[in-house]
C-alpha cells in the first residue's frame, strides 16, 4: 500500500509536469500556425479597423508572452477563458458537452467489453476451431472497416430502411429532461421518473454506440483470446478440471480473473480515448460531444475553446489511467508499483 | 429464474420499438439544417444562422415582405427623407410590444443602437460607418443623421444589427443567453446549441393574422448525408443543407418526387474569382482577361454541379437585382485568351505559370470539382499551368489578407439588398483590401461615392452601369454563378416560400 501511495504521488506529479508541458505547446502552436481567429470569426466580410478592434477586445493584439501568462494565470484559478465564437465560459461549454461524450463512451466500452471478452474467451476456448477462425474473421472485418461507414450503414438499415431506431442526436427535444442532473439522459429520465424521455434516450443512443463498439470490440476480442489461450494451457487450470470444477467456472471466474488485468487496462484505455470525444461517430450521428465540439472550434481557430478542451481532456485522461493503475493493484495485490 | 430473464430481455426490443414516443408532434414542422448560430444578439451576431432566427423572432424599423427585395415600414410607420438625404426621421408605430410586455418606441431603438455603437461587434460597421448621429426625438420618433447621403440606408435599418431589443440585453456587454423575449412573428421556446431550436408562434405580434406556423423545430446536424437519411425517414420535414447530388435525386427519382417537392428559387448568393491585382502575374491586366476568357460557366455548372442549382453571371450583382449589366463574356474565347497571352510573352516552352486556390470545405465539397474544372479550361490554351492548391478556411483567409494569394475562390452573401453591396466591398479602394484584389482605381471610387449618395434609382443604375464596365476593363474578379437555393420539402408542409432575403419560418405549416 505504502508503495502505492507513492506511486500515485509520483504519477500525480509528473502528470502535472506533462499536462503543462503539453498544454504550453498547444498555446504556441496554435498562435504559430496560419489562421486569424477574428477573420475567421467574422469570415473575412469585417473591414480592417473592426478586425483590429475585435482582436483588442479578445487581447489578441497583446504580445504572445503576456496572453501566455494571462492564460496560465487563468487556468491555475480555474478559469478556461471565453469562447471567441459565443462568447460562453469554455469551462460550461465543455460541462455541457461532455456528458453526451461520456455517456456514449460508458455504453460503447460497455457493449464492446462484453462482446470482446465473451467471444474472445470462447474462441480461445475452441482455439483452431471453425468457430475461431470465423470469430477472428469477424472481430478483423469490423476492424478494418471504417467508422464512419459501419455508422451510415446502421443509420440506414436499422434508421431508415426499418425505421427502428432515431439516426442523430441524443434525445427528441420534446423528450429533454428540463432539470440537468448528471448531464446523462439515460440517468436523468429515469431520476425525473421520465420512462418515455428514457426509452427514447436508449433509442437514440443504440446506434452510435453499436457502431463504436463493433469497431472497438475487435481489439478487446483479440487480447482476450490471446491471454485466455495463455492462461488456459496452465497448470492451475488442468488441476482445477482435475479437481472437477465445472468447465464454465474454470474458464470464466480461475482462468479469466489471471487473464483479466491487461484486458482491464486495454479497455480502461479504449475508455481515456472515447472521452476525447469519437470525432466521426459523433460527426455521423450529430452526437453533440466533445469530439466535434473541438472539431468546429478548431475551424474557428477558437484559442480558448481548443486549449480548454486539450486541457480537459489531458487532465481526464490522467485520471483514467491512475484509476486503472489503482484498481488494477487492488484486484491483484502482487502487482507492485515502484 | 433463468426463463424469465431471457423473457424480459427478449421483450425489451418490443417494448422499445413499440412505444409511442411523445416527441415531435404533427403540428410541428421540423427543419433540418447544418447550420449554427454563434450569438443571439443584434450587436454581435454576423452569422446566418444567428441573423435568420433573430430576423423571424425580432422586428426593424425597416423589413422585407415574403418574396420582396424592397425594405419596407415594419416598426416604423413612414420615414421623412431630407433633401441632402443625410437626415432620416422614424415615425414608430405605437402598440408594439415585446412578448414580455415591453414597449418598443424610439427610446427602445436609440438603446439597441447605444449598444451597437458601444460594444462594437462584428457588424457594427454597417451603422457606425455611415452614421454620425442618432436621437428619439420623441416616444415614436427616431431621427438619425448620415456621415453622408447613402442610398441604400434604409436596407441597412432592415438588418438585424439595427433590431430594437429588449432591455434583458445588458447596455454594456452582449447577450449570452439564448431565449429573450420577442417581437417578431415567432418566440423562441426551447433552444440548445448546436442540436436544435424550438420556435413557436408569438401571440403578441402585431401582425399575427398572417403568421402561418404554430410550432417550428430546428434540428441541426453535423453531415449532409444524415440529413438526408432523416429527411427520408420523416425525423425531418424539410431542408435546405443537401448536397446538389441529392437534390438531383429528389427531383429526378420517382419514388423520392411522390413525397418531396423542390423549391428552387435564385438566391443572392454569387461565386466568383479574385486576383491579387498586387501580385505578378495578376498585377497585368491581360493575364486577367484572358484568364477571363477561358471561363466556361456552363461547364463548371454541368461537371462540378450537376447541371443545376447555377445561374451564369456576368457580372458581380446578382441577375435578379436591379442594377445588373452582364459585361463578361457570355461563352469562352480562347483565340483572344491566347493573342492576350502571347502579347505578354507566354507560349508552349515558357508558359504562364499559376496556383489557383480554394478553401478546403469551406463551400461544399463540389468546389473542388470546380477547381478541376477551371484548370483543364484554363490549360486547353497550352500557354497556362495552373496548379489547385487549397487549404482550411481560417489560414485562407489569413493567406488572402496578407495578399499570398494570387488566384483564388470567394463565395458571397449580401449584408443589404442594395447593388452597393456587391459594388463598394469589391471595388472601392478603400473596402477591398479584406477581399484581397487590392484593387484600387480613383475613377471608380468617385463613381462609386456618387452612386451611394444618390437617391434617384435611375441615375444610380447609370452609375452602375459604367461601374461595371470598369469591372469588365480591369478584371479584378470573375464572376461565376448566381446560386440558387434548393429546398427539399415533404408534400405535406405548405409556406416553404425558398425567400431570396431570409427563410420565412413563420409561415411554415402543414
Amino acid at each position: 500500500m505504502k508503495g502505492l501511495l507513492k506511486y500515485i504521488t509520483y504519477r500525480l506529479l509528473s502528470s502535472v509536469v506533462m499536462i503543462f508541458i503539453m498544454v504550453t505547446l498547444v498555446f504556441f502552436l496554435l498562435r504559430v500556425l496560419p489562421g486569424d481567429p477574428v477573420q475567421a470569426l467574422t469570415g473575412g466580410k469585417a473591414p480592417p479597423e473592426v478586425v483590429k478592434q475585435l482582436k483588442e477586445q479578445l487581447g489578441l493584439n497583446l504580445p504572445i508572452y503576456k496572453q501566455y501568462f494571462k492564460f496560465l494565470s487563468d487556468v491555475i484559478h480555474g478559469n478556461l477563458g471565453t469562447s471567441i465564437v459565443t462568447g460562453e465560459s469554455v469551462k460550461s461549454e465543455l460541462f455541457e458537452r461532455f456528458p453526451a461524450t461520456l455517456e456514449l463512451a460508458i455504453v460503447s466500452v460497455f457493449l464492446a467489453a462484453g462482446w470482446g471478452i465473451v467471444l474472445g474467451i470462447e474462441s480461445a476456448k475452441r482455439e483452431g476451431s471453425l468457430f475461431d477462425f470465423v470469430a477472428k474473421l469477424i472481430a478483423l472485418s469490423f476492424y478494418a472497416i471504417p467508422i464512419f461507414f459501419v455508422g451510415i450503414v446502421m443509420q440506414y438499415i436499422f434508421g431508415v430502411k426499418l425505421g427502428w431506431f432515431p439516426i442523430s442526436g441524443r434525445i427528441d427535444p420534446l423528450n429533454e429532461p428540463d432539470k440537468v442532473i448528471t448531464g446523462l439522459y439515460l440517468v436523468d429520465t429515469l431520476l425525473a421518473h421520465n420512462f418515455e424521455g428514457f426509452i427514447d434516450a436508449v433509442k437514440h443512443i443504440v446506434l452510435p454506440a453499436f457502431s463504436l463498439a463493433l469497431v472497438l470490440f475487435s481489439v478487446i476480442y483479440r487480447i482476450t483470446r490471446s491471454n485466455m489461450i495463455l492462461q488456459l494451457k496452465k497448470e492451475y487450470v488442468k488441476a482445477a478440471r482435475a479437481r472437477g470444477i465445472k468447465e464454465k467456472r474454470v474458464v470464466y471466474y480461475h482462468a479469466f480473473k489471471n487473464a483479466f488485468i491487461p484486458i482491464f487496462t486495454l479497455i480502461g484505455l479504449q475508455f481515456a480515448s472515447l472521452l476525447g470525444g469519437a470525432i466521426l461517430t459523433e460527426n455521423v450521428f450529430s452526437w453533440p460531444g466533445l469530439g466535434s465540439y473541438l472539431i468546429e472550434r478548431i475551424g474557428y481557430r477558437d484559442f480558448p475553446a481548443i486549449q480548454g478542451a486539450i486541457l480537459f481532456y489531458a487532465v481526464i485522461v490522467v485520471f483514467i489511467s491512475i484509476a486503472i493503475d489503482i484498481i488494477c493493484a487492488l484486484i491483484n495485490p502482487k502487482i507492485k508499483y515502484e | 429464474m433463468v426463463k424469465k430473464r431471457l423473457l424480459a430481455v427478449a421483450a425489451l426490443p418490443v417494448v422499445m420499438l413499440s412505444s409511442a414516443v411523445a416527441g415531435t408532434k404533427k403540428d410541428t414542422v421540423v427543419i433540418g439544417t447544418l447550420d449554427k448560430w454563434k450569438i443571439l444578439d443584434p450587436a454581435k451576431a454576423y452569422d446566418v444562422m444567428s441573423c435568420n432566427l433573430m430576423q423571424n423572432t425580432l422586428i426593424g424599423l425597416y423589413g422585407y415582405k415574403p418574396g420582396s427585395t424592397v425594405p419596407e415600414p415594419v416598426l416604423a410607420k413612414s420615414v421623412d427623407i431630407s433633401k441632402d438625404g443625410k437626415t432620416y426621421v422614424f415615425h414608430l408605430k405605437k402598440g408594439m410590444k415585446f412578448t414580455n410586455g415591453e414597449e418598443i418606441n424610439a427610446y427602445t431603438v436609440k438603446r439597441a443602437w447605444d449598444r451597437v455603437f458601444k460594444l462594437k461587434g462584428d457588424p457594427a460597421f454597417l451603422l457606425t460607418g455611415v452614421v454620425e448621429s442618432y436621437k428619439a426625438k420623441d416616444k415614436y420618433t427616431f431621427e438619425v443623421k448620415l456621415k453622408y447621403p447613402f442610398a441604400p440606408f434604409l436596407s441597412v435599418t432592415a438588418f438585424t444589427v439595427a433590431y430594437p431589443v429588449p432591455s434583458v440585453f445588458p447596455a454594456n456587454s452582449f447577450f449570452k443567453g439564448d431565449k429573450y423575449p420577442a417581437s417578431g412573428p415567432l418566440m423562441i421556446k426551447k433552444i440548445k446549441r448546436d442540436r436544435y431550436v424550438y420556435l413557436t408562434r408569438n401571440p403578441k405580434y402585431f401582425d399575427y393574422k398572417n403568421v402561418k406556423a404554430e410550432k417550428v423545430l430546428i434540428r441541426q446536424y453535423q453531415n449532409a448525408q444524415t440529413i438526408r437519411l432523416a429527411l427520408e425517414k420523416g425525423d425531418i420535414d424539410m431542408s435546405g443543407s443537401l448536397t446538389t447530388l441529392d437534390i438531383k435525386d429528389f427531383m429526378t427519382n420517382p419514388e423520392l418526387k411522390k413525397k418531396f417537392k423542390v423549391y428552387v428559387a435564385p438566391s443572392f448568393v454569387i461565386s466568383y474569382i479574385v486576383f491579387n491585382t498586387k501580385k505578378k502575374p495578376f498585377d497585368n491586366p491581360k493575364v486577367r482577361k484572358a484568364i477571363a476568357y477561358l471561363i466556361d460557366r456552363d461547364e463548371i455548372k454541368k461537371f462540378a454541379y450537376n447541371d443545376i442549382l447555377r445561374e451564369d453571371l456576368y457580372s458581380l450583382i446578382p441577375k435578379n437585382m436591379w442594377g445588373y449589366k452582364p459585361v463578361f463574356n457570355k461563352k469562352p474565347d480562347i483565340e483572344k485568351a491566347v493573342k492576350l497571352l502571347k502579347e505578354v510573352g507566354y507560349t508552349k516552352e515558357h508558359p504562364l505559370k499559376i496556383n489557383y486556390w480554394y478553401p478546403a470545405g469551406h463551400y461544399g465539397t463540389d468546389v473542388e470539382k470546380e477547381a478541376q474544372i477551371i484548370k483543364s479550361q484554363l490549360e486547353r490554351t497550352g500557354l497556362i499551368k495552373v496548379t489547385i492548391k487549397t487549404t482550411e478556411w481560417p489560414t485562407y483567409l489569413d493567406y488572402m489578407t496578407k495578399g499570398i494569394l494570387g488566384m483564388f475562390r470567394l463565395g458571397w452573401a449580401p449584408d443589404y439588398i442594395d447593388p452597393d453591396d456587391y459594388i463598394y466591398p469589391f471595388l472601392h479602394s478603400k473596402a477591398d483590401a479584406s477581399l484581397g484584389s487590392f484593387y484600387s482605381n480613383p475613377e471608380v471610387d468617385k463613381l462609386i461615392e456618387k452612386a451611394r449618395s444618390e437617391s434617384d434609382k435611375k441615375k444610380r443604375e447609370k452609375l452602375y452601369a459604367k461601374i461595371q464596365e470598369y469591372l469588365w476593363k480591369d478584371t479584378p474578379y470573375i464572376p461565376l454563378h448566381q446560386t440558387e437555393s434548393a429546398i427539399v420539402a415533404n408534400k405535406k408542409v405548405k409556406g416553404v416560400t425558398n425567400d431570396p432575403v431570409y427563410p420565412r419560418y413563420y409561415l411554415l405549416h402543414k
